[in-house]
């Protein structure tokens, strides 16, 4: 019987990555700047749905998923913030944008985000959530929401004022 | 003419370019069950590391434990609770049981008490009034009278030849069954000195646990009167059953004279003359 259990499990496991891992990866990317970490963090958050598999199914597998990967993020910004403040580097490094590159474009501007509202940033603009959304996947209160969304728009205004083009920079 | 997009619009455009040129690893699914399996073990892991700390914290505090707790076996731990099935009736001797948590503690090293040693000790002041025992039958009429009356008794440590801090509380007498006190033994008295023969511990590593096999009482000169020598309580060899260990308390450095050993009938010989 527990067997069938953890074979359907698997199963459903199967099919939720089927489905959301790509876009999985890119939001943990958009959070950390890093795409070999960002697919660390959605792999990590896979494991993780695996030993909470009924909060997944009783909260809702996509919006599990999406706090999972932003708390993720999360941490694993302060674990490299740590790491860099342990070897003496500049915290800019934790961005992911080319300290080569003097130029500070719009990608560099939202990797020095704060966590939090880099996270309100990718999740209202890039994943589409409403306030109330954001707010119940970052467990914070919708003022907070639009208050750090308000920030953050504001200071990566004077870049997208100044940037018209918005050119993605490779990497 | 197009209107010009809102900076949100922009932000939103950019990080959808961004996040579209995100390269995806395929099929990871793979990676994940490995993932989860080593999760799974180092949970495991982390329980048993639990466990184990837990066990070893309480074999750790086990004696310390047994100090301030009640006695494992019998022995009252108030007035209300009346003192039963000490020990058994077919042992021999005057049976008491004491609060050995206390009894044991500053005399020996941990080990020290297994396999019947012999302990020195004096006989305290009773502690009726702390300790009584009324036993299950009242008298009719007034107050239920003590049958049973409780010795302190301070072990001797044997080291410095000097009376332990630490007090005990015996029950004089064999106490078979609850309410079928025994006198206590006679000459056990207040002010006298007793030679206490402990039983061996119920369980490996319960030293505090031991309970008093037979109480000799014997004059306050009886012990040194014996060749000069205490008796200790050190543990009889394996080779040697039945003997236990001496020493001068009067020698340099209190050590125990090494080679001493008196057979457990000489030593009853000379405490009951």
């Amino acid at each position: 019987m527990s067997v069938d259990v953890g074979r359907r499990s698997w199963d459903e496991l199967g099919a939720l990555y089927e489905a959301t891992y790509p876009d999985l990866v890119r939001l943990a990317y958009l959070l950390t700047w890093d795409h070999v970490v960002a697919e660390e963090l959605a792999q990590e958050t896979f494991a993780r749905a695996w030993r909470s598999w009924h909060r997944v199914q009783s909260d809702g597998a996509v919006s599990y998923l999406r706090a999972t990967v932003v708390n993720l993020a999360r941490s694993s910004l302060r674990r490299r913030l740590l790491e860099l403040k342990h070897r003496g580097e500049d915290r800019s490094a934790v961005s992911g944008a080319s300290s080569a590159d003097e130029r500070i474009d719009l990608a560099r501007a939202i990797a020095r985000l704060p966590p939090r509202r880099r996270a309100c940033v990718v999740l209202r603009y890039y994943a589409d959530l409403s306030e109330d959304e954001t707010a119940r996947l970052l467990g914070v209160s919708i003022g907070t929401v639009k208050s750090q969304t308000h920030r953050a728009l504001r200071s990566l205004s004077e870049l997208l004022a100044e940037d018209e083009g918005v050119e993605p920079r490779s990497r | 003419m197009t209107s010009q997009p809102t900076p949100e619009e922009r932000l939103a455009r950019f990080l959808h370019q961004r996040a579209s040129q995100v390269p995806i690893t395929a099929d990871t699914l793979p990676l994940i069950r490995r993932r989860v399996r080593r999760h799974a073990w180092r949970r495991g892991a982390a329980a048993l590391m639990v466990v184990v700390a837990l066990l070893a914290g309480f074999i750790a505090l086990r004696p310390a434990w047994d100090e301030i707790g009640p006695a494992r076996r019998g022995a009252a731990t108030s007035p209300a609770t009346p003192a039963c099935n000490f020990a058994t009736a077919d042992s021999g001797g005057h049976q008491v049981a004491v609060f050995l948590g206390k009894t044991l503690r500053d005399v020996g090293r941990r080990g020290f008490y297994a396999n019947g040693a012999l302990v020195v000790a004096k006989i305290g002041p009773a502690k009726a009034s702390r300790y009584s025992y009324t036993g299950t039958q009242r008298p009719a009429n007034g107050p239920a009278e003590p049958t049973v009356t409780p010795y302190t008794i301070r072990v001797l440590d044997r080291l410095r030849g000097q009376l332990s801090p630490t007090e005990a509380v015996i029950f004089g007498g064999r106490v078979g069954s609850c309410g079928q006190p025994v006198p206590p033994p006679p000459g056990l008295m207040p002010g006298r000195r007793a030679v206490l023969i402990l039983n061996p511990p119920r369980f490996p590593g319960a030293t505090y646990q031991a309970e008093i096999r037979e109480v000799l009482p014997i004059q306050d000169d009886e012990v040194f009167a014996y060749r000069g020598f205490w008796l200790s309580a050190d543990i009889p060899g394996p080779q040697r059953p039945g003997t236990y260990h001496a020493y001068d308390p009067f020698e340099p450095n209190n050590r125990p004279a090494r080679g001493a050993w008196i057979p457990l009938s000489r030593i009853r010989a000379v405490t009951r003359q």
